[in-house]
């Protein structure tokens, strides 16, 4: 029955979703909606999903389409707004106070790195997966994961006061 | 392959299995490991409390908003007509409290974080003092239960939202212990001044939650 479906695609992954869309867009209330969004839409659509193995990236793509059509919206208002007022996409305050170095690093981190790296150590995605999730080739996902580790480590090393990854 | 090729995987995929590496790779792998690690908790930010409650029950919401008019408007006639029957038929207690969570959907919604006093305040009214809450209080109104005025109130807890109706003695309403349709579960319980309804969408947390909760209640023995 499609309520116990739904019901069952929220226990299995609502939190990871939800964690996956934070860092997407760095801001709790927006990740929020986010989820909101693609559970909705996957209501509306559950009969599509045939294969249960494949809810999860079912899911995932639906949270990246949302967030893609917020940042179109974004764009937009820009356009009509004064650059001042628009600044939703920096670091959300709530969450640069108390955080742990390691977080405010994966933060700094470009979306194109953090991205995939997260798709892999939140739903431990393989890179060909990954692959086809962001609709980029094998090599690419490689490259960036090398960098975007490459970039936390040698962070993480330049300040060994404060680190716990050096030596 | 080169090291350098090497380095470059491992540091795409700490976790794969290398051949015989060397010392330094090794190394390098473990250091690796040991960053997805840290890497891993930081990325373990507290979900929202609430969040799955509020995500199975918005399924509903498209719809209900669409038709909110023609919607409130069946159930005014709904419970007219229950009103005028209650001679004869007598109003189950839980088909009111699951009718009731769906036609008041903005209790789900709220964010606000009342104060204890303030509910005290609301549920004075019954000479009920809630010493301390379970979680923290979303919502707290009072409405109509089929003609009775009860309090309306939304806890949201670790466990999730439980939403808790609070009838003074003279209700018409009929029926006890559990209740259940699809999405929710509810739980009532007579005490010595008021009833107490519990509904959440987990059947398995309303017993402890109940208990808590009476635990926590207090009415006064005027």
């Amino acid at each position: 029955m499609s309520h116990h479906r739904y019901a069952a695609l929220i226990s299995l992954y609502h939190a990871d979703l939800y964690r996956y869309a934070f860092w997407l867009c760095r801001n709790s209330a927006t990740a929020e909606d986010l989820v909101q969004e693609t559970y909705l839409r996957a209501w509306k659509s559950l009969d599509s999903l045939l294969d249960a193995n494949a809810a999860k990236s079912w899911l995932i793509t639906i949270l990246r389409r949302e967030n893609a059509r917020r940042f179109e919206r974004k764009q937009f208002e820009i356009e009509q707004l004064s650059e001042e007022l628009v600044d939703d996409e920096g670091l959300n305050p709530e969450h640069l106070a108390g955080e742990s170095q390691i977080h405010k690093l994966m933060n700094a981190l470009s979306l194109e790195y953090r991205e995939p790296l997260v798709l892999q150590l939140l739903f431990g995605m393989t890179g060909e997966e990954i692959a086809s999730t962001l609709e980029l080739n094998l090599n690419t996902v490689n490259t960036r994961l090398f960098r975007a580790r490459q970039q936390l480590r040698d962070r993480l090393t330049a300040q060994p006061f404060t680190g716990a990854h050096h030596g | 392959m080169d090291e350098l090729e090497l380095r470059r995987r491992l540091f795409a995929d700490p976790k794969q299995v290398l051949v015989n590496p060397s010392e330094q790779t090794e190394k390098l792998q473990r250091e690796l490991q040991q960053l997805d690690g840290e890497l891993y908790k930081a990325l373990q930010v507290p979900v929202p409390p609430g969040l799955a409650d509020r995500l199975l029950f918005q399924k509903k919401q498209p719809n209900y908003r669409r038709f909110a008019l023609a919607a409130s408007i069946a159930l005014v006639s709904l419970m007219s007509f229950w009103g005028l029957q209650q001679q004869q038929y007598s109003v189950n207690l839980g088909e009111h409290a699951l009718a009731h969570i769906r036609h008041e959907v903005r209790a789900f919604q709220s964010n606000e974080s009342l104060p204890l006093p303030a509910v005290n305040e609301l549920l004075a009214e019954f000479g009920g003092h809630l010493q301390e809450a379970s979680g923290t209080v979303r919502y707290a109104r009072f409405c109509d239960f089929e003609g009775t005025r009860s309090l309306h109130l939304v806890f949201d807890t670790e466990e999730g939202l439980f939403t808790v109706f609070v009838l003074p003695k003279h209700h018409e309403l009929q029926g006890s212990g559990e209740f259940a349709d699809q999405d929710f579960a509810g739980l009532t319980t007579q005490l010595a001044k008021a009833d107490v309804v519990v509904v959440a969408s987990h059947l398995q947390q309303l017993q402890p939650f109940m208990q808590k909760l009476v635990k926590q209640i207090q009415f006064a023995h005027s």
